[in-house]
């Protein structure tokens, strides 16, 4: 039988250490799906998103003590992954730019990722998307696919709603600008 | 919007993603297994006893640290100058270029919305 998601009791099964471990493994299924998909949105391949769920869950984990409520669970982990992301993104461009091999486009490499079921459209988007500087790439993915709000984007991201709807609109602007070029 | 529109009628909204057989139904015990293994490798931390010279050489260290903070306040105080300028209104951000707007996101997440969760989040977990 499926327990009924109450975050409050979650988080204060989390504080106590005789229930700590059952509440942050309730945690993680309730969460896992949703921050997966929007690690991998940012990072394309399954194996890179596997890494950086596992690695936001384990400095979850480890930073419990810090989490007191005052933020709801959902922001403050969507902070974390976005954190990992990010760098994540830093370290894979850094070495890049240093094994030049490695910069293979990303419509290449989806081309022959078993787990990418989309035609070759779909694989000119990633391009375009991977494109854009990693901050705008992470605010069109929550606006176009997720249809986040830009105030609960905003108080995820800690950044201004006016800032958030410039940077969607620069990032629509130049996919579509991809999309008419190669059309 | 019409280039949204141009989008959508390309690509859609469908998630062309998928995973691997099973990977959400596995994901948890595999996570927890390596939380207690982690947890099991670790070890109390020895007590050590600084020298005085090692002292003289952590006080050094702290007052680096301290320098460099104030360093890093200087700057923000004076990239607050450089924004002060900019109403925070939809209009003022559209003008900015990409390297504009990527700085401006990320002086208001060094000083501009910074909450007691984002500290004690930054202190903890942020590499």
């Amino acid at each position: 039988m499926k327990v009924e998601w109450n975050e409050d009791e979650v988080v204060a099964a989390l504080h106590d250490s005789s229930t700590r471990e059952r509440a942050f493994t309730r945690i993680v299924d309730h969460y896992k799906e949703r921050l997966y998909w929007q690690i991998r949105r940012m990072v394309v391949s399954h194996d890179d998103a596997d890494d950086v769920l596992q690695n936001v869950f384990l400095k979850a984990w480890a930073a419990i003590d810090n989490f007191r409520g005052e933020a709801k669970l959902s922001t403050w982990l969507f902070r974390i992954a976005n954190n990992e992301t990010l760098n994540f993104l830093e370290r894979k461009r850094q070495a890049i730019s240093i094994d030049d091999e490695g910069a293979v486009s990303v419509a290449a490499r989806l081309e022959s990722d078993p787990y990418f079921d989309g035609d070759e459209t779909a694989r000119q988007l990633q391009e375009a998307i991977a494109e854009l500087p990693a901050k705008q790439r992470q605010v069109f993915l929550l606006k176009y696919f997720d249809e986040m709000k830009y105030e609960e984007m905003s108080s995820m991201l800690g950044t201004s709603v006016g800032a958030l709807k410039a940077s969607y609109h620069h990032a629509v602007k130049k996919i579509s600008d991809f999309f008419t070029a190669h059309d | 919007m019409e280039n949204e529109e141009l989008i959508s009628k390309y690509v859609g909204q469908d998630n062309p993603f998928r995973t691997p057989d099973g990977y959400f139904e596995s994901f948890t015990d595999r996570l927890m297994q390596r939380i207690q293994q982690q947890e099991q490798s670790e070890k109390p931390a020895p007590v050590i006893t600084l020298s005085p010279w090692r002292r003289a050489m952590r006080w050094s260290a702290a007052a680096v640290v301290a320098a460099l903070c104030i360093a890093g306040g200087t700057y923000l105080y004076v990239g607050a100058d450089r924004f002060s300028s900019l109403a925070r209104t939809e209009q003022s951000y559209e003008n900015l270029s990409d390297e504009q707007l990527d700085e401006a996101l990320d002086y208001e997440i060094a000083c501009g919305l910074v909450d007691n969760n984002k500290i004690s989040y930054y202190l903890t977990v942020a590499e």
